[in-house]
């Protein structure tokens, strides 16, 4: 199902730099929200993206759209480089096939338009309705069509935004994103806003419109379980850095970076056998400052399994099985040996 | 005290708020019981009135303008009698209470060792000296390190994690014989999650301490409590041993609430949604209030408000639902899947 590479990201950076002085401002030192990352989305695939708060996956799609400049690397689609592409190109080439829906859906949408004044918006913006030539009924039916798709009525056309619950918002800014027939849609944690039971229709419609429209996506949430069930590979990221790329059936069973043993270990399974006989693995420490600077492995200082070289020497991604990648010296292609994480089961 | 009386009883518990639109029912007719020692898990989204409800047992929800209902038995005492220095009394030295958000919950301009000693001079009574070594052993229990130094640090010097610490010291630290904790670790990220829930668990088992621990988290459920209730719309809808409400739950609402989270040890190609959406507490249907998003509802439903009753559950343990059918012998009657994509 998934194809040749529609989005390749190579080295990508995003450094905020700290800077103090009034007259004479100066850096005084850098935010490393995404420090060199590479990966590629393919045509047709979900993409999970996961790791804790900080860890730079939001500040990742940020850039790949253009919200935030990176200061490195580049963003290949579509034969630009998305990463030092000039404004008037993306926004007339390339935005309207790379797409992004937001996290909370009550601050992404304007609380003064209509449902069909923003479901249209893109239309008008990408010069995608013949609005204004002949007249509205054009741009009307295409919002219709979009809200439709995404399971609301005709009738939701002429209400605002405080009108409706946080799910149908979130259907809102889906139709949003989709208006102007994207190929790539960044979903940066589309569903942490929603209720547990709200979640699951949002996610089932996502992955519907993915069948019908052959989207690519790019799913990033902080919730393992949800990236895992909708995506066909994922990527684990740790302090502005990805640890480990692993197809979504293997990760669970066989996951390779002590930071993704313990970040698995640590979510909780609604089955009180099964939860109540896992081995928990307890991370000392919490994340460090993205400030610091690191010569070695960034998830050295909490590691149970660290060797003297991770201190010193950064590890590369290395593919241990097909398609399964990881940035760790100490482990293998049958993962870590069994207990040497610690843990225990209570 | 009986052996058999309760720590906590909820006795037809209602809470209600008058607003423009007339009165809101956040709690509705809530029955519930914590013992000496036990752990209970409250689960229930948003809106259903689970904060609210253990707020009232806190006498945190102020009366007027909220009106309660039903009583409150603290082992055996009616909590809402209690004039105002026995309910000092109470909140802090019996019962202590974990919020959400570790970040507003500590007074910002107050170092963390005035914050912990207030409360440990006035209900253990021990001198300002005596609080401060009190205060430090807590810190370090709770697994903060160079705790008599930390004392003199102010909130902001603490990463979010850290100050759920403080928090749970800080509610331990009178050895209260029940602890609330209301979504103790949904602002923080899962690996301190984990050490946050393994604090509170290890902490709570050492003293004895009792739990209610309300969260909208299935699994943090699973795992730490002996019993599980769950709460829609303002009601309890089902309440159990947390082996049986997960193994076999009898509720619709539960049933739905487990099929739509997808598990990290399970691989399905595709989620059972929980058709509709929450209601609005001020437009509650009649009868049950699930019955709109209910894949067994049927025309008593609607008529008649489902009590809590109770049903077989395996090893003769408790296990009650409030619902009209029995859904081990009745198939649904509508495919939750016909409910459609479009949410009236």
């Amino acid at each position: 199902m998934t194809g040749e590479p529609l989005l390749t990201v190579r080295g990508l950076e995003v450094h905020f730099p700290i800077e103090r002085g009034v007259f004479f401002r100066h850096e005084i030192g850098r935010v490393r929200a995404v420090d060199g990352i590479s990966f590629e989305l393919r045509q047709g695939e979900t993409l999970g993206l996961v790791g804790e708060s900080g860890c730079g996956k939001s500040t990742t799609a940020r850039a790949i759209i253009r919200l935030v400049q990176p200061t490195a690397g580049e963003v290949r689609f579509l034969g630009h480089d998305l990463a030092t592409l000039d404004e008037e190109t993306m926004r007339r080439e390339v935005r309207r096939h790379l797409q992004m829906i937001f996290q909370d859906p009550y601050a992404c949408l304007n609380p003064r338009m209509t449902v069909e004044q923003l479901v249209g918006e893109p239309l008008r913006n990408f010069g995608l309705s013949t609005f204004g030539l002949a007249g509205t009924g054009d741009l009307r039916d295409r919002v219709t069509e979009l809200l439709q798709l995404v399971g609301l009525s005709p009738r939701h056309l002429d209400r605002y935004p405080h009108e409706f619950s946080g799910g149908q918002r979130q259907r809102i800014g889906i139709a949003r994103a989709l208006a102007a027939n994207p190929q790539v849609v960044l979903c940066d944690e589309p569903v942490s806003a929603l209720d547990v039971s709200i979640q699951a229709q949002v996610v089932n419609l996502l992955q519907d419109l993915q069948d019908q429209l052959g989207l690519t996506y790019l799913f990033i949430a902080h919730d393992l379980a949800v990236v895992r069930h909708i995506s066909d590979r994922v990527a684990v990221m740790y302090l502005g850095r990805i640890v480990e790329v692993a197809p979504a059936d293997e990760i669970y069973d066989l996951p390779l970076h002590p930071y993704t043993v313990a970040l698995l270990s640590a979510i909780p399974i609604p089955d009180p056998a099964v939860q109540r006989s896992r081995h928990r693995i307890a991370l000392q420490g919490e994340i460090p400052s993205p400030t610091k600077q690191y010569q070695g492995c960034r998830f050295a200082d909490r590691c149970p399994v660290k060797i003297a070289r991770c201190h010193t020497e950064d590890p590369p991604l290395v593919e241990h099985r097909p398609g399964h990648v990881a940035a760790c010296w100490v482990t293998g292609p049958n993962g870590l040996a069994a207990g040497a994480m610690g843990g225990r089961a209570d | 005290m009986a052996d058999d009386t309760p720590l906590l009883r909820l006795d037809k518990l209602s809470t209600w708020f008058r607003t423009d639109r007339g009165p809101v029912k956040a709690v509705d007719g809530v029955d519930l019981e914590v013992r000496a020692g036990e752990s209970v898990g409250v689960v229930g989204e948003s809106g259903s009135g689970k904060s609210v409800t253990m707020l009232s047992v806190m006498r945190l929800v102020p009366s007027p303008p909220a009106q309660h209902q039903g009583r409150v038995l603290w082992k055996g005492e009616d909590v809402f009698g209690w004039n105002a220095r026995r309910v000092r009394k109470f909140r802090g030295r019996e019962c202590a209470m974990i919020f959400q958000d570790p970040m507003t919950s500590l007074n910002p301009y107050l170092k963390i060792g005035l914050q912990l000693t207030e409360s440990i001079e006035l209900h253990l009574g021990l001198g300002h000296h005596a609080a401060r070594g009190r205060a430090a052993e807590m810190l370090g229990r709770v697994g903060i390190a160079m705790p008599e130094q930390r004392l003199d640090d102010y909130p902001h010097q603490f990463s979010g994690g850290m100050r759920q610490r403080v928090m749970i010291a800080m509610a331990l630290s009178c050895d209260p014989q029940l602890l609330i904790a209301d979504e103790p670790t949904t602002a923080l990220d899962v690996t301190i999650q984990a050490q946050i829930l393994e604090l509170i668990d290890a902490q709570r088992k050492a003293a004895g301490t009792g739990l209610v621990l309300i969260t909208h988290s299935l699994g943090v459920v699973a795992g730490m409590c002996d019993r599980t209730v769950v709460m829609y719309a303002g009601r309890v809808v089902e309440e159990g041993r947390t082996e049986d409400v997960f193994a076999s739950p009898r509720m619709p609402y539960t049933i739905g609430l487990l099929k739509s989270v997808p598990r990290l040890d399970v691989r399905e190609t595709r989620l059972v949604p929980v058709p509709g959406t929450p209601p609005d507490p001020q437009r509650l249907p009649s009868g049950c209030p699930f019955r709109v998003r209910c894949p067994w509802a049927e025309d008593r439903c609607a008529a008649e408000r489902p009590e809590l009753r109770e049903v077989q559950a395996p090893g003769a343990a408790r296990h009650r639902i409030a619902c009209h059918v029995d859904v081990t012998t009745t198939p649904p009657r509508h495919d939750p899947a016909s409910f459609g994509k479009v949410n009236p």
